[in-house]
């Protein structure tokens, strides 16, 4: 059974998260943390906020217009009771007990007195006979004595009433000056005489407004045409009412703009005549305790947003800053263990490389010592120039082997800083075919090379790349041990350039593959391998954009396949594409 | 131990190396005979024997280990000093326990492989008197227990194992 594994799967994500990130990265995940962390404070801050506020508004509106009717109803009650009393005050003047008729002027001045006693707001009184011509007058008006008032509509009112008295409303009259009167009528002998009193309506106007009932409130009292009966209303046309509607039970409160500015009204109808009383409002005055609870609430928010705002920057900058750090530690990190798996294997090459050496050093000690036993008289031999030149050659060609290798050496164990570049893949796997050279022969494997022509460049650092396939090529050693062959064969895959590390080794079980990209796992003997390589090669691909799939059937052999990345500007690759 | 010289066999891959080093000992009284691989020197063994045999580890086809195992298979009597570039605690410790006498490391000095090569041989030919010693008691109980005919037969099996 072949089993076949990609790396992503279980590579353990220690070894996975190897990608370089430079500042920009940092910047935006800063960014895009900051923005959703800030979405996520202040989004349900905001809702709620306009919830309340929401809330807040009507019921406060509710409230406002509530507290403005019940004032209304206030004062409709207090005008309602004032006229109700000078009608009794009239009622109880013009009673047969307390005025003869047809009354004296002494008995006419006595009745003011104690009008006036009982509201100042009293101006005159009067009593007329019965065809409407005033018979007798206390007041300040004297020549109103003797005038026919048969015409004027209060007469006629109160003489057509049910009830026996009639207010009426404020009128200039024969004195030209603004009143209202209060008329009773009563019948002596089956002639109707009526008696008048007449009521300041400045005073009555103060009486209405005084009860200071809201600052910047204004209260008076309208008759059905809208006219006021209390004050002047010239030069304020907010306060004009318009003619009334139709009389309702309720008080009713209305909203209106004047010259760009809002007022708060409500009306409430007098139940002794066709009145209403009206308070009205500037709507600024009214929504004052809302415009401070709004401002409040903005203070608010402003002041929470800040220190949101302060919290989330501190808080990201932070964490962003000790991810860059973690990061770092960990590209670091990354870099040693790479460093530390390179100086592995170069020990485990090392082995290898002092036979190598040992070799041509023992051809150069053992021409030295034959030389000098030719030397030695005691072996009796004759020197000969000829073959000591030979012999000599023989020890510089062994010396120049023994320096080559550890050129070789040392140009695979340089430790630096991975730098990406365009790699041919063939000229990196010959090198580290010339280092695995001997090792390869005398353990009898065959290398065999199918490379694809004209395979295009791939992006990576030719030095981890060594690496990978020193790993790669050593692992594929110890899993044939004697006699086998390893095939390193290239070619183009659906935009990626493709390498086979395959070997006719023993092959591995699934479990031992899914551990194989595990740092520190080996199958090898104690001290034999680290169980660094893997994890660190397919660190090192993955940081090529690149990835590492294995194949393995037990008794058969194993094939490690690397993918890179087909470069962007590749003309391959536009041959390839429809692959 | 009729023949004067000993009698060493050299296997190593590297050409110049044997020349030389079976050129040296030769000049001091060995019977030196140097092939290249472990086959050739299989192949030798059969023709001839050999008191001592220097082994390479690391050659192509055959190793050093594999060689060491037949030879020893084939006369075990025979004494193989390993002499490699190779050298590691892992394969000296297998070697060790496959018979061979001594584990050298490549290059060796002559002194250190000379006197190795005379303790390998003395110790053959301490075994080898040994087996005479058992050999000849052997023959003094065979002579004694057996028929004349019987002692004979025994004698000739006696000569054959001892080669």
């Amino acid at each position: 059974m072949v089993n076949r594994i990609d790396a992503d799967q279980v590579a353990p994500p220690d070894v996975r998260g190897m990608e370089n990130h430079d500042h920009s990265y940092y910047d935006q995940l800063r960014r895009r943390l900051r923005w959703q962390l800030l979405f996520a404070y202040c989004a349900p801050l905001g809702i709620l906020a306009l919830y309340f506020h929401v809330q807040y508004s009507v019921t406060l509106g509710e409230r406002i217009h509530n507290h403005l009717r019940s004032l209304a109803e206030n004062q409709r009650n207090t005008a309602d009771l004032f006229i109700q009393e000078r009608v009794a005050n009239v009622l109880s003047a013009f009673h047969p007990d307390t005025l003869n008729i047809p009354p004296s002027l002494e008995d006419m001045k006595k009745l003011l007195a104690e009008l006036t006693r009982a509201s100042p707001t009293f101006v005159d009184v009067g009593v007329f006979n019965p065809d409407g011509s005033l018979l007798e007058y206390a007041g300040p008006y004297p020549y109103l004595r003797g005038k026919d008032y048969s015409g004027w509509q209060w007469y006629r009112e109160v003489l057509a009433r049910q009830s026996n008295y009639f207010v009426s409303d404020v009128y200039l009259g024969f004195r030209g000056k603004p009143h209202f009167i209060v008329a009773v009528r009563r019948s002596v002998n089956d002639h109707t005489w009526v008696l008048r009193a007449s009521v300041d309506p400045d005073k009555f106007g103060e009486f209405v407004g005084s009860s200071a009932i809201l600052e910047g409130a204004q209260a008076y009292i309208v008759n059905t045409k809208g006219q006021s009966q209390t004050i002047s209303l010239q030069g304020h046309p907010e306060l004009e009412v318009g003619p009334l509607p139709a009389r309702t039970g309720t008080t009713s409160t209305t909203e209106f703009e004047v010259g760009g500015k809002g007022y708060l009204r409500a009306l409430a109808w007098l139940t002794v005549n066709d009145w209403a009383l009206v308070v009205q409002v500037p709507a600024a005055q009214a929504y004052a305790p809302l415009r401070r609870a709004r401002m409040a609430l903005v203070a608010i928010m402003v002041l929470t947003l800040a220190f949101i705002v302060g919290v989330v920057v501190r808080s990201t900058r932070k964490l962003v800053g000790r991810i860059e750090a973690a990061h770092e530690a960990q590209r670091s990190l990354t870099l040693h263990l790479f460093n530390a798996a390179k100086l592995a294997s170069v020990g485990e090459i090392a082995a290898g490389v002092a036979h190598e050496i040992n070799n041509p050093l023992a051809i150069v000690y053992e021409e030295a010592s034959l030389m000098t036993d030719i030397l030695d008289p005691t072996f009796g031999q004759t020197p000969d120039m000829a073959e000591f030149r030979e012999r000599l050659g023989a020890i510089k060609s062994a010396s120049l082997r023994g320096r080559d290798i550890t050129r070789k050496l040392l140009a695979f164990s340089r430790q630096d800083e991975p730098e990406l570049e365009s790699v041919q893949l063939e000229s990196v796997i010959e090198r580290v075919l010339k280092v695995k050279e001997v090792d390869l022969h005398t353990s009898n494997i065959e290398v065999r090379k199918e490379f694809a022509r004209d395979l295009p460049e791939v992006v990576a650092s030719a030095n981890q790349l060594e690496q990978v396939l020193l790993n790669l090529i050593n692992n594929a050693r110890d899993a044939i041990g004697r006699g086998g062959r390893i095939t390193l064969r290239s070619r183009v895959e659906n935009g990626w350039v493709l390498l086979d590390v395959e070997d006719t080794g023993q092959g591995m079980t699934s479990e031992v593959m899914s551990k194989v990209f595990f740092p520190f796992f080996t199958t090898k003997g104690v001290g034999k391998g680290t169980g660094l390589g893997l994890s660190i090669s397919y660190g090192i691909i993955k940081s090529m954009g690149g990835r590492i799939e294995v194949q393995s059937r037990v008794g058969a052999g194993t094939t490690f396949t690397l993918f890179f990345p087909l470069p962007r500007a590749s003309p391959v690759h536009a041959a390839a594409g429809g692959a | 131990m009729s023949q004067d010289r000993i009698r060493l066999l050299i296997v190593d891959d590297e050409v110049r190396f044997i020349e030389t080093l079976s050129r040296r000992l030769g000049l001091r009284d060995f019977d030196v005979t140097a092939v290249t691989s472990g086959k050739e020197a299989l192949k030798t063994a059969r023709q001839q024997q050999f008191d001592l045999a220097i082994v390479d580890l690391k050659m192509p086809e055959m190793s050093g280990e594999q060689l060491l195992e037949l030879l020893k298979e084939r006369d075990p009597r025979i004494e193989v000093v390993i002499l490699t570039g190779h050298g590691s605690i892992d394969s000296a410790v297998s070697c060790t326990k496959m018979g061979a006498f001594c584990y050298l490391q490549k290059p060796c000095e002559t002194d250190e492989l000379l006197r190795v090569l005379k303790e390998a041989y003395r110790r053959r030919v301490e075994k080898k008197l040994e087996a005479d010693v058992d050999r000849m008691a052997e023959v003094a109980r065979v002579a004694s227990e057996h028929s004349p005919l019987a002692a004979l037969r025994r004698l000739r099996e006696l000569e054959k194992e001892s080669g």
